[in-house]
């Protein structure tokens, strides 16, 4: 089977179905305030580096550390996580960058912020079952939303850039 | 005490392997096919007991990596009948797994200098985004037929896994921006035509490379539905870039 259902329906789907009606609902309800281009890119660079860190670190291509939901395999509801909820939760984050930067705050203080809600998420995450920890620790996932979020910020600052250039 | 930390010296062992072998724990010795003879080349003993071995199988050295429990494996190696093998120390065999992954970066590094060479004329944004559609698409064109359909076999080792991540972010999605910026300076159809077939020739070549060198493996999988992998990729990422320019000619009148 190419992409596999989930082996019961139970709190781990249930959390991604409603993360995901959620933060939808609340990225259409906000104003629009980036060109179409400018969010399906962004969208487009989380999904990525979502695929790429569960590549390198969950696959078990080099490294096996966690498994997503259900099955060690690859069903629905990964790709759910990957290229819908986190897209959408990223696109908020720069939603609110882009304020906090009008503002004039710093950013490294966003970064830090943005870290506590992220690793929160995270753990709720693990208590519904979305994820199973192999040898991964909620603690060392704080480091990597500080350079996720830093990747995100250098990102949104190149399209920045980039819109200016004249098409 | 002693005992735990008591390694027996290493001899010159002759073990027979047949032909046909089937799996062992891991499904490893999967990796041999029907016309191989696979030789082991070293069997590297492990603190716990077990055993890494490496086999040598069409003028290249394969690890499996599954560690097999010397007493079960070498039992059940004796047990089987038809081609010698012979075990060494794994010299050679450590020199030419490291050729393997130095050929992999300089395929990436050269990849790498011919995009920065090639004269650009994509916008940044619409090569960005042909980037990350073919980053996506090839991270699940690697996970979909090795974990969920079980046609392929990927290394268990961290480094040829690492040289695969490397191939991932570097060497096919650059392969796709150059396609797509020699595509679109292609004036006819014999022109573009030509194009889709030297990318899918080209991707088909570099994919059973890792399958030659031993990264990957492909068990059930048909080089017929690779040709069409290929092609669907050439052809989505033609289509994303028209539908790109069209959204950019929109945005002209953003600040």
């Amino acid at each position: 089977m190419i992409l596999y259902p989930p082996v019961r329906f139970d709190a781990n789907e249930w959390y991604t179905i409603v993360f995901i009606t959620l933060t939808f609902f609340i990225s259409i309800m906000l104003p629009k305030r980036f060109p179409n281009v400018f969010t399906l890119n962004i969208l487009l660079f989380i999904a990525c580096l979502a695929k790429f860190t569960d590549f390198l670190l969950a696959a078990g291509i080099p490294f096996d550390f966690y498994d997503y939901s259900d099955t060690p395999k690859l069903d629905w509801f990964d790709e759910f996580l990957q290229l819908i909820l986190y897209p959408i939760v990223g696109y908020l984050y720069m939603y609110l960058y882009d304020i906090w930067l009008k503002k004039g705050y710093s950013k490294l203080l966003f970064v830090a912020l943005c870290t506590i809600p992220s690793t929160v998420f995270e753990w709720t995450a693990l208590k519904a079952h979305v994820f199973t920890y192999k040898g991964w620790k909620i603690a060392y996932s704080i480091p990597s939303y500080v350079i996720l979020m830093t990747m995100y910020m250098i990102f949104f600052h190149l399209m920045k850039r980039w819109i200016k250039i004249k098409v | 005490m002693l005992l735990f930390f008591y390694q027996k010296p290493q001899t010159e062992y002759y073990y027979y392997l047949a032909r046909d072998a089937k799996p062992f724990h891991g499904g490893n010795m999967g990796f041999l096919r029907s016309r191989e003879v696979p030789i082991v080349v070293s069997i590297k003993r492990q603190r716990s007991g077990e055993n890494n071995i490496a086999l040598r199988k069409s003028g290249y050295i394969w690890y499996p990596s599954v560690k097999i429990n010397k007493l079960t494996s070498l039992r059940y190696i004796k047990s089987l009948q038809g081609f010698t093998a012979y075990i060494s120390g794994g010299k050679r065999a450590k020199l030419e797994h490291n050729m393997i992954s130095l050929l992999f970066i300089l395929i990436n590094l050269i990849m790498l200098l011919s995009y920065t060479k090639y004269p650009k004329r994509l916008h940044p944004i619409r090569a960005a985004t042909c980037y990350m559609v073919s980053f996506i698409y090839i991270h699940n064109y690697l996970v979909i037929p090795s974990i969920n359909l079980g046609d392929w076999e990927i290394t268990k080792r961290i480094d040829y896994g690492l040289i695969i991540t490397l191939n991932n972010v570097i060497a096919v999605p650059v392969a796709a921006l150059l396609f797509i910026e020699i595509y679109t300076v292609a004036r006819d159809f014999q022109e573009k035509l030509m194009t889709i077939c030297t990318w899918v020739l080209f991707m088909l070549l570099f994919e059973y490379l890792h399958d030659w060198f031993g990264l990957i493996h492909h068990k059930s999988w048909k080089i017929s539905w690779s040709i069409l992998v290929w092609f669907f990729l050439g052809i989505f990422l033609i289509v994303i870039t028209k539908i790109m320019k069209r959204m950019m000619m929109k945005l002209g009148d953003v600040k």
